[in-house]
């Protein structure tokens, strides 16, 4: 089991303490293709963050691979986050000043891997994602499209156990949308990633071969879509 | 290291305006403190060189009675005798004075072939008044016991003074040996002084004894000049002037009391007070250095802090892709660093240049109604103030850079990727 859930809670303590996940329980098999679906407000940002390491949880259990995520220290958690998660996010989030290739390579360098290895290998996942002739150009010379792509190198270059994409087309024309999710379901049939995407548009959801459902700060249902076809509506709502 | 450097190089670049002000403030804290304690020593090595004359010394000066007595009116002036300098010379001084000089002054005009200089005064003197007043011989030796014994026609003439009669484009030296006419009689040039800026005006110097039989002066002496020993604080000093003023008043027939008559420049007391100011003087421009040194300070420290705020995203996305605390905070302090280092050196560099500037264009000789004085002389801080103040600054934009890198590598990724 690649990633195991057993009752995690996590509360916010605010003006008015909010219990944001009441005991989440949660398996995810290397190779899966998983989507976490929600309205706002239902935890599941909070999930991400805390399967991502960004965020710590109040009790319960998390582990990756085995390995207990519980009281890490900054350099522990950051050290966890470079080699065993990469991040797609909603926002791309790729540092302005620095081109594709630098942005893709950045992981590396906090691996301490030597430069032209680190360059070599960022235009290997560049030419994967189709952008080498944009290798050299900074994010705002780039379309959405081409900008999440980058980002998803960035996230592949370390070859992470899971990829965490926290809605990633939420910035993309449906267009672009459709070729970011086929991209991403490739990759988890050709290389057999681990990928869990959090969204809470149903067409991208369909696209994965498991959706879980979270509300209130509960898993809902989960279920399995091994042929691409759930419901925009949920499987209560299908045609029986 | 490379990769550090090319780091903090992309976002240097990025932000060329804040860069360059922030590198103006750091140079500028630096530039203003050298160029400052440069142009402080300048004027204290000119205090301090026009201020070489001996610190055991005093000088006697004929003086104006300031009280009526004996018949006499007030505001009568006398002049010093050789009864003074003879008194000067007995058994209860003999513990404090120790060499004397008298000084009798002849204004005379100098000739030497075709050149000649009006208004000169001669002065006659014993051999000490050279130790007295700090006279530099460059060239030859001042007038001697033997020249005073055979009343020898010789003279010491300064350097300029020298050059000019040799019509100007002469070496100063050339002029030892050669007779010189003083009123129509030759002197034999024995010696070239160092000219003393800090005199107003020509002066020589020849046997006392000659001067004095030469010129009919009688009895009557300019001033004395005296060493002293056994000096060590200001009451001892005026107990002994006070005595011998009474002595000195007593042979001109002056109120025993009139103790103001008669004025006693003492080397000691001066000397005394000029280090003082010399003290408060350099204390005060530290002072104001490194005020500019602070605000050099405040100024990286407050980039820094706009740079951290600035780049709080940038630091969660690192963070999120594995960034460590450490890192963050290395990526910071080294810029703070390397900005305080290139631009605290470039300020260090124009500071020095500014004294070398001080010292070419300013001769330092300031003149007035005719009367030249020395007032500045070899500005410039040395080498080891300057490396330490840049230093000092380096150490301080460190420091100034920690606390907001602290900032920045304590950043929660997920608050620092929310920020935008």
């Amino acid at each position: 089991m690649l990633i195991e859930l057993k009752d995690v809670n996590k509360t916010y303590f605010g003006a008015q303490p909010l219990h944001v996940l009441k005991g989440i329980n949660l398996s995810i098999e290397r190779g899966e293709f998983v989507s976490i679906m929600g309205a706002s407000g239902s935890g599941k940002s909070t999930l991400l963050n805390i399967l991502g390491i960004l965020d710590n949880y109040d009790s319960g259990e998390y582990r990756i691979n085995g390995k207990l995520i519980w009281d890490l220290t900054e350099k522990q958690a950051a050290e966890y986050r470079n080699k065993m998660i990469g991040f797609v996010f909603q926002s791309y989030n790729l540092i302005g000043f620095k081109t594709a290739v630098e942005n893709v390579e950045l992981p590396l360098f906090y691996q301490g891997v030597p430069r032209r290895k680190r360059h070599e290998r960022a235009m290997d996942y560049l030419d994967k994602m189709g952008l080498k002739d944009w290798a050299h150009h900074y994010p705002n010379e780039m379309s959405g499209g081409q900008k999440q792509r980058v980002a998803i190198a960035r996230a592949l270059i370390t070859k992470p156990d899971i990829i965490l994409a926290d809605e990633p087309t939420g910035a993309l024309d449906s267009k672009t949308s459709v070729e970011i999710m086929d991209l991403l379901s490739k990759l988890n049939r050709e290389d057999q990633l681990t990928i869990i995407v959090v969204t809470h548009e149903s067409v991208v959801a369909s696209v994965t071969n498991k959706i879980v459902r979270i509300k209130d700060g509960v898993i809902g249902d989960v279920e399995t879509n091994p042929r691409h076809d759930a419901s925009p509506f949920g499987e209560s709502t299908k045609m029986k | 290291m490379h990769d550090i450097l090319s780091e903090i190089w992309s976002t240097l670049r990025q932000k060329k305006l804040r860069t360059s002000l922030t590198g103006f403030a750091v140079a500028w804290g630096i530039f203003m403190l050298i160029a400052l304690l440069g142009a402080g020593n300048g004027l204290l090595n000119a205090l301090l060189d026009n201020a070489s004359v001996l610190e055991n010394s005093m000088v006697v000066n004929s003086g104006w009675t300031t009280k009526a007595y004996a018949g006499y009116n007030k505001n009568r002036f006398f002049n010093l005798d050789t009864k003074d300098v003879e008194n000067l010379k007995e058994d209860r001084f003999s513990n404090i004075v120790e060499e004397v000089s008298p000084r009798v002054s002849q204004s005379a005009t100098i000739t030497y072939g075709k050149e000649y200089l009006a208004g000169v005064q001669v002065h006659g003197v014993a051999p000490v008044y050279q130790r007295i007043q700090g006279l530099e011989i460059l060239h030859g030796r001042f007038i001697n016991e033997r020249d005073q014994k055979e009343k020898n026609k010789v003279i010491v003439v300064s350097e300029d003074d020298a050059k000019e009669l040799l019509g100007g484009n002469d070496k100063a030296e050339n002029l030892l040996g050669r007779n010189v006419k003083v009123g129509g009689i030759a002197f034999k040039v024995v010696g070239i002084s160092k000219a003393d800026r800090g005199f107003y005006g020509h002066q020589m110097f020849a046997p006392y004894t000659l001067i004095h039989a030469l010129y009919n002066k009688g009895k009557n002496i300019g001033q004395i000049y005296f060493s002293f020993k056994n000096i060590d604080n200001l009451e001892t000093s005026t107990e002994f002037k006070n005595a011998y003023k009474r002595t000195v008043l007593a042979n001109h027939n002056a109120a025993p009391d009139d103790l103001e008559a008669i004025y006693i420049s003492d080397r000691f007391e001066q000397n005394i007070q000029m280090n003082q100011g010399v003290k408060i003087m350099r204390t005060a421009l530290w002072i104001l250095g490194l005020f500019t040194l602070v605000s050099g300070i405040v100024g990286v420290s407050n980039i820094m802090l706009i740079t951290v705020k600035e780049r709080t995203h940038e630091f969660g996305i690192r963070k999120a892709i594995g960034a460590s605390p450490w890192s963050i905070l290395r990526l910071i302090i080294v810029e703070a660093v390397l900005i305080t280092t290139f631009f605290g050196y470039i300020g260090m560099l124009c500071g020095l240049a500014a004294n070398q500037l001080m010292d070419a264009t300013l001769d330092g000789v300031v003149t007035v109604a005719g009367e030249s004085a020395q007032i500045f002389k070899d500005p410039g801080v040395g080498i080891d103030v300057a490396i330490k103040a840049t230093l000092t600054l380096i150490i301080a934009g460190t420091l100034a850079g920690l606390v907001p890198a602290w900032k920045a590598a304590k950043v929660r990724p997920i608050e620092a990727l929310r920020a935008e």
